[in-house]
């Protein structure tokens, strides 16, 4: 199944947290808009898809970017597409994902990687409990 | 901030026993005090405390550290991590938390107590390299002929590396045969003139197992601070 297809599987779910309160979980995390993130995720074939996550102004955004070249963001998490979807429908926890090496956590703006997982977590913990 | 290592040859020596309750122990006193987990392996200094789990924050690109009481601050894997998780992470991003719990955490206690990592692995080094000249260490251990040739060898990369031990502690000394402690203790005594630290006896005692007995550290909390 393409990336695509794969990522079509968890879009009610996306949207259903879009029309919901995805700005409202972006301004729950008023730190967030120092920090930027590029999402990307890959499939076994290869395939890569990116997103864009972040603050133009005070407006929370989410677009799809070139996961070959990206925007700046502070940071860049890469996973497997399998391993995002599980930790969306909550059967993975993304600190385990973390710990168990199933996610790449790479800083650009000089901060340590740890730094931006430790931030990131309660942001996905937040995520996560929104989409059940 | 003085920051005082709370390192050992080999694991199960009780460094986690000795960080938490040497730091409640200066924190009585009304110094201030951070506290840091940096055994990423075994994470488990928060259980012995009551920490506030609350969402991590930052202010001005530094983690804001855990209150725990008026004069105690804490910060450490264990609190942001699922129990019972295993870490798998490799030594890149093992040194990685090293350095953000060092570095990027806004610490404000005049002491930061480490909660290091057992024996001479490379993560203990790298703690070695970023405290080099800097800090104090306490080194734990127990009355075994085993322990003594680990502590050693922690003894020599301690003093390559410029810290300066303040004390031994013959842990749980009481639970050896006595004549066994005895010579464990007249060895560490010799080394203790060479190396210039205290010999700070911390016995076993039921209470230990399940809280902390600040006052039982109050020999040790002298040797680092005085």
């Amino acid at each position: 199944m393409s990336i695509r297809l794969r990522l079509l599987s968890i879009l009610p779910k996306l949207m259903g947290l879009g029309l919901r309160r995805f700005n409202d979980l972006l301004r729950e995390f008023p730190e967030a808009k120092t920090r930027s993130a590029v999402l990307k995720l890959y499939d076994n074939a290869g395939n890569q898809v990116a997103f864009w996550l972040g603050f133009e102004g005070d407006k929370p955004v989410v677009r799809e970017v070139d996961p070959r070249n990206p925007p700046y963001a502070t940071t860049e998490i890469t996973m497997l597409i399998d391993v995002f979807i599980k930790i969306l429908k909550g059967k993975l926890d993304f600190r385990a994902a973390y710990l168990y090496d199933l996610i790449d956590i790479k800083s650009n703006d000089g901060l340590p990687s740890s730094y931006h997982f430790l931030l990131w977590s309660a942001f996905f913990d937040r995520l996560i409990e929104m989409l059940k | 901030m003085i920051p005082i290592l709370v390192t050992s040859g080999k694991g199960g020596t009780g460094k986690t026993t000795v960080s938490v309750n040497l730091a409640m122990n200066l924190a009585e006193r009304g110094i201030k005090v951070s506290l840091l987990d940096a055994d990423l392996l075994a994470p488990n200094t928060h259980l012995f405390l009551d920490v506030n789990k609350e969402r991590l924050r930052e202010a001005g690109k530094m983690l804001i550290p855990l209150k725990v009481g008026e004069h105690l601050e804490f910060m450490g894997l264990g609190v942001f991590i699922p129990k019972g998780v295993g870490v798998a992470l490799n030594y890149e991003k093992t040194a990685d938390f090293i350095t953000t719990l060092l570095k990027f955490v806004k610490w404000s206690g005049d002491y930061l107590i480490i909660d290091a990592p057992p024996a001479a692995i490379d993560v203990n080094v790298k703690l070695f390299k970023e405290l080099r000249g800097r800090a104090r260490a306490v080194v734990v251990g127990e009355p075994h002929p085993f322990a003594i040739e680990d502590n050693l060898r922690i003894l020599d990369l301690l003093k390559f590396f410029d810290i300066e031990v303040r004390a031994l502690v013959l842990n749980k000394y009481n639970m050896y045969q006595e004549e066994l402690a005895k010579q464990v203790m007249a060895e560490y005594e010799a080394h203790a003139k060479k190396y210039g630290f205290r010999v700070v006896k911390i016995p076993w005692e039921p209470r230990l197992q399940t809280q902390t007995v600040p006052e039982l550290f109050d020999e040790l909390a002298e040797a680092v601070v005085g």
